[in-house]
């Protein structure tokens, strides 16, 4: 493994703010100067620290944790949740806190968590754990937890922590032994308040981070995208704030955007591709939503690689949550039919699924129309007075005679006949037509018409239906 | 077991009685699934379970369209479309020859309003569909028209009908009879060969329970006039019936003859 470490600037100095294994292996430490490090390990890669970037990361963060609990505030380092009013919800704290740990990782964070009934308390906690692992007390075992604690975890040391460690403070329990006016009066009253506030001598006010009122998100690509498909794994990170969005917002959504931005060719500007997704019924659940989203990306062809995207919600109606339910219902039937409808019309068209309804005709190809089946469903049909084929020929074929009876596949018995269709004089469709159910030696049992206008004989009859 | 074969016959008479509800033996339909009545009694008799089985792929094999393949389960799809179920309609591939006529539909008793059609031009997307379709469980009835399938798409097609508690029916050509197939009932129908009487055969080529020598004759539910006699000469008895009438208005000269027959005397 390349070993490498994060700089941060203090002033003029650098110091190491973070390493990694490879890099503790030998022997880089935080708050160490870089030259110690370079000299320690001359082949270690620096990377400088962006907060903006830390920022941004938190704030995502924080969007995709919206779904677990409303109360989230960001912090410089880290995120603090309450989930005491989630535990029941999402199956207790271990159900819960595997959730939280697949949002964030789906975002390629490595959180490492902290639980404990006081703030402060899971905030130390957190921090004295290894990414992907957490640790959690309960009210009982929290001053024991506590106390094995290094007192570098705390954040009001700062200039006094050569001196705590000069009176042999090392661990929190050092500290809580001394006497609380002594540590007052020496170390400021910040120090004896973070003690307070983690041990749950003390509340702490928060400000909770509100979710903004448009979703839109944006992710830079580590590198140029040209496979359609490689970009569901970014679209996946996307989605997860999006779904902790909606869930804070107790929103879902019926329009969404998703905008490929293209690299740029020369001077131009950035080609954008907009991938639109409208949905029939607003859905709030992100498997659904990003299943949609997958079809739609392995439809793609990319004309350019894609260097960022960018997820945005235009659509967005009050969520109507249903209660779970056990055994499948008429509600959970159509619940699952619209989404068969959405993903469907994802990969093949809208114009692929397609509901009829009735038209107030008489000619056969005239008296039914196609409308797609994300709109309301049509009204029911009433049987017709006579007898009907279930499928229709678009065109009628013409049938050849034979003996001068007509012909498919072997001459045709006529069983039933004729009815009369003759409408529509008044438009370009003239119709006059003499059907007669007919049957073949094969059993077929067809709808077939002679024309009363034909002017060649051979021409005069047609096949225009199947009785299936 | 060894044990047991040296009993005396007396005994494993007993044994049998006393196992009679619990023992599955040969000759008997085996029914693991719900199944909703076909509405031919006949057939009943012979389906495991007394019907049209669900959670599972049913084939019909047939030679041609129009045998009367939809009249056969128009029973069932009825009561699925009366109780408000979806019936989902996999078209056949060259669907721009055919459409569904939706009065045909309601006139079999099947209301088109719960018709949902699919259709997809590529195989590929076909497949594609009726597994998303199958695992959506969201239907009544599922009815795919299907091109020669791979016994490995087949297999997936069936996994993906277990979970759906709906019927499932494929149409596939008759030829595809001697392939192996993983559906549980295959059927293939085919007319009577006979003269005069119109019935549908329906030949059990595969089912869970012992083989069915003989083909099913059904009578299947004929559309409505054609249990009325053909018109001697038509077009004498329709062309003065016809200019009475409002221009557009469908006749039918049968019912026109019988409703009014004062002109004929």
């Amino acid at each position: 493994m390349l070993p490498v470490a994060v700089i941060e600037a203090h002033g003029s100095k650098r110091w190491i703010a973070l390493a990694n294994a490879a890099a503790s292996a030998a022997g880089i430490v935080p708050m160490q100067p870089v030259a110690t490090a370079l000299a320690l390990c001359p082949e270690v890669l620096l990377l400088e620290r962006d907060a903006a970037d830390e920022r941004q990361a938190l704030n995502e963060a924080a969007l995709a944790c919206l779904r677990y609990t409303p109360l989230t505030t960001v912090r410089e380092h880290g995120l603090l949740l309450e989930i005491q009013a989630s535990l029941r919800l999402f199956g207790g704290r271990r159900a819960l806190l595997g959730k939280i740990l697949q949002s964030l990782r789906e975002l390629a964070l490595k959180p490492s968590l902290g639980v404990a009934p006081t703030a402060h308390g899971a905030w130390l906690l957190a921090r004295s754990v290894e990414p992907l692992k957490a640790a959690c007390a309960s009210s009982n075992q929290l001053a024991l937890r506590l106390d094995g604690l290094s007192i570098n975890l705390l954040e009001s040391t700062g200039e006094h922590l050569p001196t705590l460690s000069g009176i042999g403070c090392r661990f929190l329990k050092d500290l809580r032994r001394l006497p609380r006016f002594g540590i007052t009066r020496r170390f400021g009253r910040a120090l004896l308040d973070e003690l307070d506030r983690a041990y749950g001598g003390q509340a702490t006010p928060y400000t909770w981070f509100e979710a903004p009122l448009r979703f839109e998100a944006r992710l830079e690509l580590i590198a140029r995208v040209e496979n359609a498909e490689a970009l569901g794994f970014a679209a996946r990170r996307l989605m997860a704030q999006l779904s902790g969005w909606l869930g804070a917002r107790q929103a879902a959504v019926t329009q969404l955007t998703l905008t490929l931005h293209h690299e740029r060719w020369r001077t131009s500007e950035r080609p954008l591709t907009h991938i639109q997704i409208g949905l029939a019924n607003p859905s709030h659940d992100p498997e659904h939503l990003f299943a949609l989203i997958r079809e739609r990306l392995n439809q793609l062809r990319l004309d350019a690689p894609v260097e960022e995207l960018s997820l945005s919600a235009d659509d967005v109606t009050q969520a109507d949550i249903a209660n779970g339910e056990l055994f499948p219902t008429a509600q959970s039937h159509s619940i699952s039919l619209d989404r068969l409808i959405e993903k469907l019309s994802a990969r093949l068209g809208t114009d692929a699924i397609t509901r009829v309804y009735a038209k107030s005709e008489h000619r056969p190809e005239r008296c039914w129309g196609m409308q797609s089946a994300t709109q309301a469903a049509p009204a029911s049909i009433a049987p017709p007075p006579a007898a009907r084929p279930t499928f229709l020929m678009k065109e009628p074929k013409a049938l050849r005679l034979c003996g001068h009876k007509p012909f498919w596949g072997s001459p045709l018995v006529m069983l039933c006949g004729p009815e009369r269709i003759e409408s529509g004089w008044w438009d370009d469709g003239l119709v006059e037509r003499d059907y007669f159910i007919a049957e073949n030696e094969a059993r077929q049992l067809l709808w077939v018409y002679r024309e009363r206008r034909a002017n060649d004989v051979a021409e005069q009859w047609f096949l225009h239906g199947l009785f299936a | 077991m060894t044990a047991l074969l040296h009993l005396p016959s007396p005994s494993l008479i007993e044994l049998e009685s006393a196992l009679r509800d619990r023992l599955w033996r040969g000759n008997m339909l085996v029914a693991s699934n719900p199944s909703m009545p076909s509405g031919f009694a006949e057939l009943d008799k012979e389906l495991p379970g007394g019907g049209w089985p669900t959670h599972c792929l049913s084939e019909l094999l047939l030679s041609h369209y129009g045998l009367g393949e939809v009249r056969l389960l128009a029973p069932v799809l009825a009561r699925l479309s009366r109780a408000h179920r979806q019936i989902i309609l996999l078209l056949p591939a060259n669907e721009n020859e055919q459409t569904v006529y939706p009065d045909g539909w309601a006139q079999i008793g099947i209301d088109p309003a719960r018709l949902l059609m699919v259709r997809a031009p590529r195989p590929a997307d076909r497949l594609w569909a009726l597994e998303q379709a199958l695992k959506s469980a969201s239907f009544g009835a599922l009815i795919g028209w299907v091109d020669p399938l791979r016994p490995e798409a087949l297999r997936r097609l069936q996994v993906a009908a277990a979970g759906a508690n709906g019927l499932s029916f494929l149409f596939r050509p008759e030829s595809a009879q001697h392939q192996p197939s993983p559906a549980p009932l295959r059927l293939v129908l085919g007319s009577s060969k006979g003269t005069g009487e119109r019935k549908l055969s329906v030949r059990i080529v595969k089912r869970r329970g012992p083989v069915l020598a003989a083909p099913l004759l059904l009578d299947l539910p004929a559309p409505r006039p054609l249990r009325a006699p053909l018109v001697k000469r038509p077009t004498d008895v329709a062309s003065p019936r016809i200019n009475r009438h409002a221009v557009g208005r469908t006749v039918l000269p049968y019912f026109a003859a019988r409703s009014h027959p004062a002109p004929a005397t």
